[in-house]
């Protein structure tokens, strides 16, 4: 770097051959001649720019480096060239931009696109010759200029053919076929060829030149020849479509349609049936000559034909009829849908459909930060103080109705002729998204099938329920009116159902729900809703008003009726109940129930999946169970056998879960102690015991034997003999409830633990100072129980194994020590080991990277329009100003040639 | 009655009357309304007549003795019995203010036994008050309490022995006092107005009730009646004090019938004004109660309110040790109750208990979990249990105890059992192996052949040796099956990793079926219920045909008839 700038020019000028001497004299070549001169002034200016721009300082532009990084090589961008850059887009601007500003609002054009018109290296001269040489080139090449099928030259329309020959079958929907005719031409031509056996390559391969007479000669045999066959094809497919319009009728037939009554013709004749509206003379006349013909006769073939065809754009796609089920299908089907059912049962004993209502996530967060701690996540509520606060599902329960009743809308219970409720054939709705809308659709015909079979039973007198009125002899169902209004609150139900016998209530009920059916009246869902509410607490009342011997029979009837309303209102049958557990729980729980609360309970299981792990309404019902249960404390016998009812229930409530009750087996044992003849002391196990004020150990009785409880022993007055016959059914019972939960819960871990005691208790009983007040009948089932108690339990002792809770993985220790990277790259840009992550961002920088460039291009993509206005503006102003100029400077000319023509005129 | 004796004295009592005014006032209105039934008996003007004789002159001090009669023998008449006292009390009043009932060595023979006389009638007087205390009226006890804690207040103005500036008198405030506490038909008001209008709110007051009521105490008591009823209302007056005298709470510093002491010398030698004397006495009166036999429901009191109230008061508070491990040893609620006293005697005392934790064992009956005090109780417990020194097969016993009771308990006892558990086998992580045990490829043929035999002994009464670390928490697991949902859910924890460091018990306590209830019954309907989708058949009939099928499947069928 030694030298000087002016040196270093010259030495550079040198080198591209610009001063100093002369290269040796070109070589003399003649394409170097045609191009010689200009080609050399181009390099030249090349050259020079180069030069230029090399010893331009401010051309170059070097970003300095603060610090040097070892091995990190060159870095991108730390030298440019900025004007370079800034004259390259303009350029590319120029090119693209540019031109389409001025082609914008601008429609058309011509371009050009004769040889060597762009190209600035050419003389004229050049490119006429060029063009001239093209052009006979054409011609040669084209020969074939009357062969018809000459590919190159056809006339197209957006690259379709526009079909020269073949206008005269002259339609469009054709066009297709054209293609499929050209190529059956060809192949049949190529077929005769063979059949001939000479090869038209093969004929036209001799090397003498055919004269021209010959050409043409064999150019029109050729185009004959085609126009034979075309002629020939187009016959076949007429032929083929008049077979296929003799068809139609069969085609309709097989559509399953209905003739378009319109269309006349073969249709009616071939079936041989005579519309009637159509038995008219011409008809006649017309079946004998072609109808086909005839419709052509009279023009109306086409449209007809259309017509149709219009016709079946708008005709539905036809539907698969319901295929008859075979008996297997059926079973099949049946067999399905219970799977089903019992799968989604399954899954709410597991309690997974809640997940999202309890969160089971003790770990997650912080310790006491919330309101309930640690047992926030468990929904245990507020604990205690919880209990003050007042109960609000009284309030409004139209509330609760707003949500949409489409699921349910056909849970209608079939009731037959006999008024029977049949369960089974019940529609159901469930919550399987895919059977609801076969149910929909499939809904409508059954319902009203469903309202058929009810509706005659008003006219004709039916009884409710017929083995009912069998036991009474005769039933007034008859004298009962036929219309009732629907009851919107229990007193109106009480005045509606005031003078109407309780047997006959099944039907009243049937019959308000038949007249205020959903479909009838749009209003009727709510009044049904509410009806059930009202049902419900009628069941109650009814059930109460006669504690001793609540009418089981309609009260049966009528939980279905309620169990049918529930499915259709869900929400507002649970409302109901859940209304009366707040009272029951509120009120009565720490006294005798009623008729009506058992009832209540019965009703609750069959009505609810009671398996479900949690439930809107059996939830709370257990709960107010087990609390009774435990909290009651047997003082009587009325007491007990009440607490015995709802052990049966919970045992029927845990059926199909088998979950653990305490309060049931507590409550067994404890009753079984309490009417022990004799106390046991110690008492064996924990659970609670009350010993009870009035005496409720079993005394002696003479002659019992087994009989089955009866719902009225729960409310009889009872003295004497008639109590110890009680006594001694209820200890009878409570035997028969622990062998039921032997069998229920046979199999858990715990069982030894559970049932030890009541081995203890059993034998107890059958000890030496209970022995002699026990009946005898009562003593064998004491025996059986206690034998059916330890083979459970020798089997429980058997198969009992350590519990193996904890085969978690082992969790891994934390660790705290930095990580260091083994093999560092200063170019590498990230080490996430997370491939995908690593992609991703990788993929987010580029798209920033993009992002920003565009940005920056349209920038200046912009300011280059701005400036190329600009420039356009100055432009047309200066020449709107050039223009004027002269207009005006015309003008004085003519002025003040017209004044001195006018002056001249005057001086003269 | 004593002999009639004629004395006069006269001096002017118009000054006494003015004094006597207010109190005058306020008794009028009782005595004119019992004015009309006096056809026997005096009416109230003649019992005022009466009463003013008596102050005028020393020769009507016989007119006392019928006044006393009216108080004494009419037990029909309520009205005339408080005007006749009232007026009495006003009379004696005064001659207390004139002297006639002190002795003074310028007196004669005759004046001598005139004050002698008055003396012993004020003796009657107030032994006739005393048995007004247990009149069936309340107003009557009231107004009787009112006058003996009034002539309390002039006795001890009036009647003080030459010396003693800080007189106060404790044999008439002592014989009231036993009256109060024998009355046995005792108005709960007028025991509210002893306590919240003497005993809480003067010294002096206190300090001679806790004299008289450890004399009580101490004195036989008569029979077991009165006895449980003496210490009924003894302990229902104790623990009502309010403010006793701790450590660090003063005396009240308000007196009500000493006057204010002349000097700060003689304050200090004064034990009635002197905190470590009223707090000497109160813990003398404390022991001599708990000396006596106390029934069920008074212990229970006791100990409720052992550690907050009864035991600062003590001087040593190791006095009550005593009781509280006689109470601890007699099990059930009571030793549940003595828990809390005895912590606070292990915790700030210092209190050595050999068989602490085997008494604690002896605890976990099966009523534990169902009694009231639950909560007290696992707050008791978790302290107890929380130190990672105790021995392993310590707190497997009791967590085994624990789980065997969970067997039984309520859902809101599961509910704490749980995560009980989960923190003491966190903190002695060698009583996991009682929920996991992986056994070898030995045990486990074993095991086949003869089942598992439970080590754990439920009748031991040792925690140490009930092999509970040998066995297994089957009882919990079988709490994962439980019928509650949120119970079921807590107890699964048993069964997860064992990443959280610790519950908090204390959100888990406080849970009944009550509250269970209402938060379930709470929860919003959000989306509708599952219905059964089969309606069963049979609900409370079978069929004849289907009767044995049914009955395997259907309990309640089975076993109940519903015709």
């Amino acid at each position: 770097m030694g030298e000087s700038q002016l040196k270093r020019l010259k030495a550079s000028l040198r080198a591209a051959g610009i001063t100093g001497q002369q290269k040796p004299k070109k070589p003399s070549t003649k394409a170097k001649q045609s191009t010689g001169k200009n080609s050399s002034r181009l390099d030249r200016n090349v050259a020079l720019q180069s030069i230029r721009e090399e010893f331009n300082p401010f051309e170059i532009k070097t970003t300095r480096e603060k610090h040097d990084i070892s091995g990190r090589g060159r870095v991108k961008g730390a030298q440019g060239r900025p004007g370079l850059s800034k004259q390259i887009g303009e350029d590319n601007r120029k090119r693209t931009l540019l031109v389409e500003m001025q082609h914008r609002n601008k429609a058309g054009g011509i371009i050009d696109r004769r040889f060597g018109e762009n190209d600035p290296t050419m003389t004229p001269e050049e490119k006429m010759l060029e063009r001239f040489t093209k052009e006979k080139q054409k011609r040669v090449r084209g020969g074939d200029i009357f062969n018809l099928d000459g590919d190159e030259d056809q006339l197209t329309h957006f690259g379709k053919s526009l079909g020269g020959d073949d206008f005269d079958t002259g339609n469009e929907m054709m066009l297709s076929d054209d293609d499929m005719l050209e190529k059956r031409l060809k192949k049949r031509r190529l077929d005769e060829n063979a059949e001939t056996g000479s090869d038209p390559d093969e004929e036209t391969r001799p090397e003498r030149k055919k004269s021209k007479a010959e050409v043409m000669k064999e150019v029109i045999a050729k185009s004959k020849l085609h126009k034979y066959e075309r002629q020939k094809a187009k016959e076949d497919d007429e032929e083929e479509r008049e077979k296929l319009d003799a068809q139609m009728t069969d085609i309709w037939a097989l559509l399953g349609r209905q003739q378009p009554s319109r269309i006349s013709g073969p249709g009616t004749g071939a079936n041989m049936e005579p519309v009637p509206g159509r038995d008219e003379p011409k008809d006649e006349v017309n079946t004998n000559i072609n109808p086909d013909r005839l419709s052509q006769m009279e023009g109306k073939e086409d449209a007809k034909y259309d017509s149709r065809v219009r016709e079946m754009v708008f005709d539905k796609r036809s539907q698969p009829a319901e295929r008859t089920k075979t008996a297997e299908e059926k079973v099949l089907e049946e067999s399905e849908r219970l799977r089903k059912l019992e799968e989604a049962r399954q899954r709410r004993m597991r309690g997974e459909e809640d997940s999202e209502d309890e969160q089971v996530d003790g770990d997650a967060d912080g310790d006491d930060e919330l309101e309930f701690g640690d047992a926030a996540g468990y929904g245990l509520g507020r604990g205690i103080p919880a209990a003050v606060l007042p109960d609000r599902t009284g309030d409004n329960p139209d509330e609760l109705l707003d949500g949409d009743y489409e699921v349910s809308e056909d849970g209608y219970v079939d009731v037959d002729e006999d008024g029977v409720v049949d369960g089974s054939s019940a529609e159901f709705s469930d919550d399987f998204d895919e059977d609801e809308e076969v149910e929909t659709g499939s809904g409508d015909e059954e319902e009203d099938d469903f309202l058929a079979d009810l509706m005659p039973s008003k006219n004709g007198p039916r009884d409710s329920v017929p083995d009912l009125s069998k036991l009474r002899g005769d039933s007034n169902a008859d004298q009962l009116a036929f219309t009732f209004p629907c009851p919107q609150t229990h007193q109106e139900m009480l005045e509606i159902t005031d003078d109407i016998p309780v047997t006959d209530l099944p039907t009243v009920v049937q019959r308000i729900r038949v007249l205020h059916h959903p479909k009838l009246h749009a209003e009727n869902k709510t009044k049904l809703a509410e009806f059930s509410s009202v049902l419900l607490e009628h069941i109650i009342y009814i059930a109460n008003l006669a504690p001793a011997s609540p009418p089981f029979v309609p009260l049966e009837t009528l939980i279905r009726h309620l169990h049918a309303l529930s499915k259709s209102y869900p929400e507002r049958v649970a409302t109901a109940f859940r209304t009366h557990l707040t009272d029951l729980h509120s009120n009565r729980t720490t006294g005798d129930l009623t008729a009506g609360d058992l009832v209540l309970f019965t009703a609750i299981g069959t009505i609810f999946p009671t398996s479900d792990h949690f439930h809107q309404v059996v939830t709370p019902a257990m709960i107010v169970i087990c609390k009774w249960l435990g909290q009651v404390p047997p003082a009587s016998i009325e007491r007990l056998g009440m607490g015995t009812y709802l052990v049966t229930l919970c045992v029927q409530y845990q059926k199909l879960s088998k979950r653990f009750v305490p309060e049931a087996i507590n409550y067994v044992l404890q009753a079984l102690s309490l009417l022990a003849p004799a106390p046991q002391t110690p008492l064996p196990g924990n659970f609670p015991y009350h010993e009870s004020e009035e005496g409720l150990r079993v005394g002696k009785i003479k002659g019992w034997t087994v009989r089955k409880i009866t719902f009225a022993d729960l409310f009889r007055e009872r003295e004497g003999e008639h109590k110890r016959d009680t006594e001694h059914t209820l200890m009878y019972t409570l035997l028969c409830l622990l062998e039921e939960l032997l069998v229920l819960w046979a199999g858990k871990k715990a069982f030894t633990e559970v049932f030890e005691p009541a081995a203890e208790v059993v034998a107890h009983l059958l000890g030496r100072e209970c022995k002699g007040t026990l009946s005898k009948s009562l003593k064998n089932k004491l025996k059986t129980t206690q034998a059916v108690l330890n083979t459970y339990l020798t089997r429980a002792r058997l198969t009992r194994r350590p519990l193996e809770l904890h085969h978690h993985r082992p969790l891994a220790i934390k660790t705290y020590i930095p990580k260091f990277e083994e093999s560092y790259n200063a170019d590498k840009r990230s080490y996430d080991p997370d491939k995908d992550r690593a992609q991703l961002a990788k993929l987010k920088a580029e798209h920033k990277r993009e992002r920003k460039g565009a940005i920056r291009e349209l920038r200046k993509d912009n300011s280059f329009v701005a400036r190329e206005k600009l420039k356009e503006d100055k432009k047309t102003s200066k020449e709107y100003h050039a223009k004027m100029a002269k207009l005006t400077a015309m003008i004085q000319t003519e002025e003040g040639t017209a004044a001195n023509e006018y002056k001249r005129q005057k001086n003269r | 009655m004593p002999a009639q004796l004629i004395t006069v004295d006269s001096k002017s009592v118009s000054k006494k009357r003015k004094r006597t005014g207010a109190v005058e006032k306020s008794r009028k209105d009782g005595s004119n309304k019992a004015a009309k039934p006096a056809s026997s008996a005096p009416s109230a003007e003649e019992v005022l007549e009466l009463e003013a004789a008596i102050v005028e002159s020393p020769q009507n001090y016989n007119k006392i003795v019928v006044l006393l009669e009216c108080v004494q023998n009419s037990p029909g008449n309520p009205e005339l019995a408080v005007t006749s006292s009232v007026s009495l009390c006003r009379a004696f009043c005064r001659l207390m203010v004139k002297g006639s009932l002190s002795r003074r060595k310028t007196d004669d023979e005759a004046q001598a036994t005139i004050v002698v006389w008055l003396r012993d009638r004020y003796k009657d007087y107030t032994r006739a008050l005393c048995g007004l205390l247990n009149h069936q009226d309340p107003a009557v006890q009231t107004a009787a309490l009112a006058l003996l804690m009034r002539l309390v207040r002039e006795d001890a103005a009036h009647l003080k022995p030459v010396g003693d500036e800080l007189y106060f008198p404790h044999a008439l405030f002592g014989k009231a006092v036993k009256a109060l506490v024998y009355a046995e038909e005792l108005d709960e008001s007028v025991k509210d107005e002893f306590v919240t209008k003497y005993l809480n709110q003067h010294d002096d007051i206190r300090y001679s009730f806790y004299i008289a009521v450890s004399s009580l105490a101490s004195e036989a008591p008569l029979s077991a009646s009165t006895l449980s009823h003496f210490t009924d209302t003894a302990l229902s007056l104790m623990v009502a004090l309010d403010r006793p005298p701790t450590a660090e709470a003063d005396l009240l510093d308000s007196n009500y019938a000493i006057g204010d002491p002349p000097s700060s010398s003689r304050k200090s030698k004064a034990a009635i004004l002197q905190k470590p004397a009223h707090r000497k006495l109160l813990q003398e009166t404390w022991l001599s109660l708990l000396r006596l036999p106390l029934s069920p429901p008074n212990t229970k009191s006791l100990l409720l309110t052992m550690s907050s109230r009864i035991a600062p008061t003590f001087l040593r508070p190791t006095l009550l040790m005593d009781f509280l491990v006689d109470a601890y040893a007699a099990g059930g609620t009571t030793a549940l109750l003595a828990l809390n006293g005895l912590f606070y005697l292990i915790a700030t005392k210092n209190l050595d208990y050999p068989n602490f934790y085997p008494a604690l064992y002896a605890l976990l009956t099966r009523d534990v979990l169902h009694v009231r005090y639950r909560s007290r109780f696992f707050r008791l417990l978790e302290t107890f249990l929380g130190s990672t020194h105790l021995p392993a097969a310590l707190i497997a016993s009791f967590i085994k105890r624990l789980a065997r009771l969970s067997l039984s308990a309520p859902p809101s006892a599961v509910v704490v059992i749980v995560p009980f558990v989960y923190n003491l086998l966190k903190k002695h992580p060698s009583c996991t192996f009682m929920v996991h045990r992986a056994g070898t490829g030995e045990d486990r043929e074993r095991w086949r052949k003869t089942g598992l035999l439970d080590c754990f002994d439920a009748g031991e009464v040792d925690p140490m040796k009930t092999g509970a670390l040998e066995s297994c928490l089957w009882e919990l697991e079988m709490g994962m099956t439980h019928w509650q949902p949120n119970v079921a859910t807590i107890a699964r924890i048993v069964g997860e990793q064992f990443t959280k460091e610790r519950y908090g018990i204390e959100d888990f306590l406080d849970h009944s079926y009550a509250s269970m209830f209402n938060a379930e019954i709470q929860k919003s309907i959000k989306k509708p219920p599952v219905v059964e989708f089969d309606i069963p058949k049979k609900i409370f009939f079978g069929t004849e045909v289907e009767e044995d099928a049914l009955a395997q499947e259907n309990t309640l069928l089975s076993l109940w008839s519903f015709e």
